[in-house]
């Protein structure tokens, strides 16, 4: 079930009207219906992917409590205990993400050695959501193994925290540190945080529907095209940069907005990202929950910051290597990670070498956000083309070639992605100008309420039968 | 608090007022009204083709009328893009016979299974649909909507969103053309008039431009664009339910039919063809297919099926749309059918018969294993992996014998590499003797072939094998091939629902046959075998047998000491018509073409006739940025070489030539972008316009140089000849060839395409005999639409003994251009005997 289905809305409603109501003086009856919910939400299409999640989820409650806390047991089991969670939760998403990828590989490399190897075609279906959850669920063995969190009891409790379904197939990756304690509480109605949340889902209900939704055929169009020019190119990878950005921090938005609305406050995934003035900036706005994850878990562990230039450039390559591969088994994910590690690697060898006050002046932030939105869009043209050869293919493109019918559609695609991009910039304006002023004034519920109302009415206008789903459901 | 209220009225208050529709415009929407004007410009026709897109693009009204016999403006597409069946019932409702239009015959011209949907998708169809329905619309309410009420204002409101979404797409596409790619100097008005709208240019330009760049594969199912993921999976099957066909009863068939005939009117449906590549998706149901019939037979309306109409992916510019050159086609096909329902007469309209196949869906399986062939001697080739294999047994099999008989490649044996077969028909120039590809190819009478792996001395024994092929058919690159080996039986099984009621099934079969041996035999659903006889090259065999009720099966078998049998046709004549499960569904085996004029024949055909000249241009060329001119020549717009490379399928076949004072510049027709951008003589031609550029990079126009339009007199071009107006073409006939014509001449075929008014297009075509003229007949563009024309001859003796014979092509000359690929004699070796 996505966000965006009528069914999901009804739903909602009753989970609400339970949830607020005759649940609402016991916990366990709210987590027990949430829990129940969630299982719906997530079989909704394909039931058996129930079980792979139970499977998870039931793999790290047992790794936890076997664990226990540090010195409940040899540190030699405990690591153990550690290896099989990770043997379980990566090898699940290895088999069904990364299998047909590997087999691929295998074969191709095989071949190019003389080697005929007639290896199966493996069509594994992805379970929705599955990189998100095993991420979500191996942060908690983790943090238990580290002593940082007391393995749970409760499975009910542990249970919602790995399903809960307003985070469950697209993030945020929620820690368990953060997300357990406040499955574990009382909830207490909140009438700002409620509306406060309904305002937030609205907002991401309009930027999946009349953002991105919109733009998402005209930059198919010019990615399905069999000889597109290189400025049609250029137009679609700035109106892919909208889409996904739309997509994304939309999914989140009504992730963050329908969670708060049950009274549990999930970590703030996007902010402002095309504001960055260099790489690692980029990553500290964008899929926040998910680039920390990788810096705790893996860039990290990997030597982090902590060595000289060279272990801090295998831990970026590693890091983001991986962060690539998360994402899909394609290798033009893969590409994509080395090049976020290759700006990562660039900015920090460069920036020393730029005069620092020419960097804190106002021109200097506003050409590096624009140096660095280039940069991007240069990595989300390698994300959003599957096919290496058709990815060279744009890269070798004379720029200034084209008919006057390939010029006509990017100069339409471009002012489309303006128009795109009004709401976005929009929405900044308001938040940072309006809203601090308005808040907790008389004007704040009048001007709510208009955007409310101005939000759903463009939802409506814009919706269509052919919604396409949220982008980040495929990783 | 109250502003908190009012304020979100008065945006919602705004919105609606935007959307709500008016009284008058819930009585007349202003689609409705636009009908109602487009009818009234029409005015009597008699005929009206009713349908959505696939009808725009699909046929030719111009053409239609004249292969009809219509006057002009006699017959009249209606059709909107987006629309179906609940639609066309609406239009002829609401706005047909409510205003009083009474055409004699409704044409609904779709894809069956279009006609047979009543589901309407939300968004822009159910707009549209909306838009078109008045206040009373039991009928769709109860198949569109499943309820007895009106969608009502809400449902206007709904419509008239889409249109604002639409229109504001739209219109940002409009501002940021007409911004930027119109001209100041394209505004002003010529000759006192209106000046040109920014917007209106910017508009038209749009869609022109978008036109041309995303057709074709690059109009494809956005749907599939991204990534499939679980939930679209969910999304795309609830998509195929309502793709689900209802029974024909609660369609709009019967509604349309009822509405159509309640008028005093006559009804016929149209199955139109979609590109190969997503046929089998629009494939109906044989089931459902024969319903469909039944119920228009019991009604007395009609039924025209050209959905197996022989097309490919040239003839369209998407999946569904067909091109103007497919469009040709769909239209004669049509004309014809429409002529032989005689559907503009008196006469009730014949019940439609299904082909045979449609209602027989078979399944072929082979009896018995296929025989081992004996062990061939094995040799090195060159390099690491290529290696021969003679052909032990197989020699009949080998290519050079099957190219004798007939079709080629087509050998069944294939190398195995240990237990893996080996790619067969392998390509030699990509495969040399150190890539282990593994693939064979056929060489002289054994096979040549790479390894799957690197061989060492001494050759291994055993690891190589030859055999044959088990599948069937045999996938070659030519097309499917169906063997029958010795000792084994091709069988067709036809299921249980092929019973005829015990009407007579004729089945012939024809086969080559590879090797010594007895050839095999034909039987019937259980009756008698019929053996095959020789007849030339070919065996042929035929049984008739009533088969009753189903499964009965059609086989095929070799005697185990028997021959090779490659099938070159199995067809099935029933009271229903004709199947061809094998070879081609007309009658193309029969057909024997014994002589005629080609380019392929390279004749001595000759031209006596100078090209006639053209006009001089109307104006001046004028000078166009950066580097070229345009000269307007209306007589020679129907072979602009856009034109001609999409009939033809030939690029820069246009024998149109420009000549820079007075000499031929050495250029064929080009790219606009870069006669206009680089010059150099580079030129093109679009409809009358030609843009022309110097030989020497100044400017047409302003260098004082003079410029002509010619054709050539080389005729020959891209396959074909070219016959201009008042042209006279003459092929003399092979003489050898004609003495050894077995039988009568019994028919003559041109193929070739007329360009420009099909009305005013005509050949005169002659045969002549010894001096002597025995054969003429007229042969107009209409005729050719299809891009053929067979002409039944008199079943004269005429080529019986050794004379000079020839062929004589005549022009008008003020009629228009052809372009003539063959002229062919043929006689029907069935008909004639054999």
């Amino acid at each position: 079930m996505t966000f965006i289905q009528s069914e999901f809305l009804w739903l909602f409603a009753g989970v609400l009207a339970l949830y607020w109501g005759p649940l609402r003086s016991s916990r366990r009856l709210q987590n027990l219906m949430l829990l129940i919910v969630s299982l719906v939400f997530y079989g909704w299409v394909h039931p058996w992917f129930c079980l792979l999640l139970g499977g998870s989820a039931v793999l790290d409650y047992s790794v936890g409590r076997a664990m226990g806390a540090p010195g409940a047991r040899p540190p030699g089991q405990r690591k153990a205990l550690l290896a099989l969670s990770m043997a379980g939760n990566l090898g699940m998403l290895g088999w069904f993400k990364y299998a047909g990828f590997f087999v691929a590989n295998v074969a191709a490399a095989l071949e190019a050695l003389g080697v005929q190897a007639h290896l199966p075609t493996l069509q594994i279906m992805l379970p929705v959501g599955i990189s998100f959850y095993t991420f979500q669920t191996m942060s908690y063995t983790i943090d238990v193994y580290r002593g940082d969190l007391q393995p749970r009891r409760d499975f009910l409790d542990y249970g919602l925290f790995v399903t809960i379904f307003p985070q469950l197939v697209a993030g945020p990756v929620e820690r368990a540190s953060r997300l357990l304690p406040q499955v574990e509480v009382e909830r207490r109605w909140s009438t700002r945080a409620f509306t406060s949340g309904v305002g937030l889902a609205l907002w991401g209900g309009f930027k999946k529907i009349v953002i991105a939704d919109t733009i998402a055929p005209y930059v198919d169009s010019v990615f399905m095209h069999t000889s597109p020019s290189a400025a049609m190119v250029a137009a679609a990878t700035v109106g892919f940069a909208i889409q996904i950005l739309a997509d994304f921090s939309g999914y989140t938005d009504i992730a963050r907005g329908t969670a708060r609305m049950l009274g549990f406050e999930l970590m703030l995934n996007f902010d402002h990202p095309y504001l960055a003035a260099n790489p690692s900036e980029f990553w500290r706005r964008w899929h926040i929950s998910f680039s920390s994850w990788i810096r705790d878990y893996v860039y990290i562990p990997l030597g982090g910051s902590r060595g000289g230039a060279w272990s801090r450039h295998k831990a970026t390559f590693g890091a983001m290597l991986i962060s690539g591969l998360w994402h899909g088994a394609s290798w033009t994910f893969v590409l994509w990670g080395a090049w976020h590690a290759l700006l990562l690697t660039a900015y920090r060898a460069v920036t020393p070498r730029i005069p620092k006050a020419w960097r804190d002046s106002g021109p200097g932030h506003a050409a590096a956000v624009a140096l660095m939105f280039g940069f991007t869009c240069v990595g989300w043209l390698i994300f959003r083309e599957t096919h290496l050869d058709r990815l060279l293919g744009y890269l070798r493109l004379p720029p200034l070639d084209g008919s006057p019918d390939q010029w006509m559609a990017a100069a339409v695609l471009t002012a489309l992605c303006a128009a795109a991009a009004v709401p976005l910039v929009g929405a900044l304006l308001v938040e940072t100008y309006v809203l601090p002023r308005i808040r907790r004034t008389s004007w704040e519920l009048p001007f709510r309420a208009a955007a409310w109302t101005t939000l759903v009415l463009a939802m409506f206008t814009f919706t269509r039968v052919t919604t396409n789903d949220f982008i980040y459901f495929a990783f | 608090m109250a502003l908190a209220v009012l304020l979100p009225a008065l945006i919602t208050g705004a919105w609606l007022w935007a959307l709500w529709p008016a009284a008058e415009e819930r009585a007349l929407s202003a689609a409705a009204a636009d009908v109602d004007a487009e009818l009234a410009d029409a005015g009597e026709v008699d005929l009206l083709l009713v349908g959505s897109s696939h009808l725009g693009r699909g046929v030719d009204m111009r053409q239609l009328e004249g292969a009809l016999d219509l006057p002009k403006g006699r017959a009249h597409a209606l059709w909107r893009s987006n629309i179906q069946a609940p639609h066309w019932y609406a239009l002829l409702k609401n706005r047909v016979y409510a205003n009083g239009h009474r055409p004699p015959v409704v044409v609904i011209v779709s894809t069956l299974r279009r006609t047979m949907q009543t589901h309407v998708e939300p968004g822009l169809r159910e707009a549209s649909l909306i838009e078109q329905m008045t206040a009373d619309e039991p009928v769709i309410n109860r198949l569109v909507f499943g309820r007895d009420e009106q969608p009502g204002a809400w449902g206007f409101v709904k419509a008239r969103r889409t249109r604002l979404r639409e229109g504001l797409l739209d219109g940002l596409r409009t501002v940021t053309v007409g911004a930027l790619f119109v001209r100041a100097d394209e505004l002003v008005a010529e000759g006192g008039g209106e000046p040109a709208s920014r917007w209106a240019l910017g508009d038209a330009r749009a869609r022109e431009a978008f036109e041309r760049l995303f057709v074709g594969d690059n109009a494809r199912d956005m749907s599939l664009a991204f990534r499939a993921v679980p939930v679209v999976e969910a999304a795309r099957g609830k998509d195929e339910d309502s793709e689900a066909l209802a029974p024909v009863a609660q369609t709009f068939v019967p509604e349309i039919i009822s509405l159509v005939q309640g008028a005093g009117g006559r009804v016929v449906f149209v199955d139109l063809p979609v590109s190969p590549k997503v046929s089998a998706e629009h494939e109906v149901p044989p089931a459902v297919r024969r319903d469909f019939v039944d119920a228009l037979n019991a009604a007395g309306a009609g039924f025209i099926d050209l959905h197996r109409l022989e097309l490919d992916q040239r003839d369209f510019r998407d999946l569904t749309h067909l091109n103007p050159k497919g469009a040709k086609k769909v239209t004669s096909a049509l004309a014809e059918a429409l002529q032989g329902l005689g559907v503009l007469g008196e006469a009730p309209i014949p019940a439609h018969e299904l082909s045979l196949d449609l209602l027989l869906q078979p399944t072929f399986r082979r009896d018995g294993d296929p025989p081992a062939l004996p062990a061939g001697a094995l040799s090195r080739d060159k390099g690491a992996c290529a290696l021969r294999l003679a052909l032990g047994g197989g020699e009949p099999l080998s290519e050079p014998e099957l190219k004798r008989l007939g079709p080629a490649p087509s050998s069944p044996v294939v190398i195995f590499d240990g237990d893996t077969p080996l790619v067969t028909f392998g390509k030699p120039d990509v495969t040399t003797g150190d890539t282990c590809h593994g693939q064979s190819w056929y060489a002289g009478v054994g096979l040549r072939f790479t390894a799957r792996s690197p061989v060492p001395d001494p050759l291994p024994e055993g690891r190589f094998r030859a055999a044959l092929a088990p599948e069937l058919p045999l996938k070659t690159p030519q097309g499917d091939r169906y063997w029958v080996y010795p000792g084994t039986s091709l069988v067709l099984d036809l299921p249980a629902e092929a019973s005829l009621d015990g009407q007579a099934l004729e089945v012939d079969a024809v086969v080559r046959l590879a090797g010594p041996g007895a050839p095999p035999v034909l039987s019937v659903g259980g009756g008698a075998p019929q053996p095959f006889a020789a007849q030339g090259s070919l065996w042929s065999a035929r049984a008739t047998h009533s088969p009753g009720a189903g499964p009965w099966s059609i086989a095929i078998s070799g005697p185990p000491d028997g021959a090779f049998a490659l099938i070159s046709h199995l067809r099935v004549r029933g009271p229903a018509g004709t199947a061809a499960y094998i070879g081609e569904e007309v009658d193309e085996a029969w057909k024997v073409e014994v002589q005629g004029l080609s380019r392929q024949g390279a004749q001595a055909v000759r031209f006596p006739n100078p090209p006639p000249p053209l006009p001089a241009p109307e104006k001046a060329p004028r000078p166009v940025p950066q580097k070229a001119a345009v000269i307007v020549v209306p007589r020679i717009a129907s072979i602009a070489e856009t034109h001609i490379s999409e009939a033809l399928g030939v690029p820069f076949a246009s024998p149109v030539r420009i000549t820079e004072d007075g000499v031929v510049i050495d250029q064929r027709p080009g790219s606009c972008l870069v006669a206009r951008e680089k010059g150099g003589g580079v030129w093109c031609h679009r409809d009358e316009r030609l843009f022309i550029s110097a030989t020497d990079g100044s400017i047409p126009g302003e260098n004082g140089k003079a410029y002509g339009v010619t054709l050539t007199e080389e005729r020959g071009m891209g396959g074909g000849w070219w016959v201009y107006p008042g042209d006279r073409m003459l092929g003399p006939l092979d003489r050898p060839r004609v003495g050894q014509v077995p039988g009568d001449v019994m028919w003559l075929l041109v193929k070739g395409w007329a360009f420009g008014d099909p009305a005013r297009a005509a050949l005169t075509v002659e045969l002549w005999l010894d001096g002597e003229q025995v054969f003429e007949t007229v042969v107009t563009g209409a005729q050719l639409a299809r891009g053929q024309h067979r002409v039944d001859l008199p079943r004269e003796r005429w080529f019986r003994d050794d004379r000079r014979a020839s062929i004589r092509i005549t022009t008008e000359e003020d009629g228009e251009f052809f372009w003539i690929k063959d002229v062919l004699l043929g006689h029907d070796r069935r008909q004639a005997g054999g």
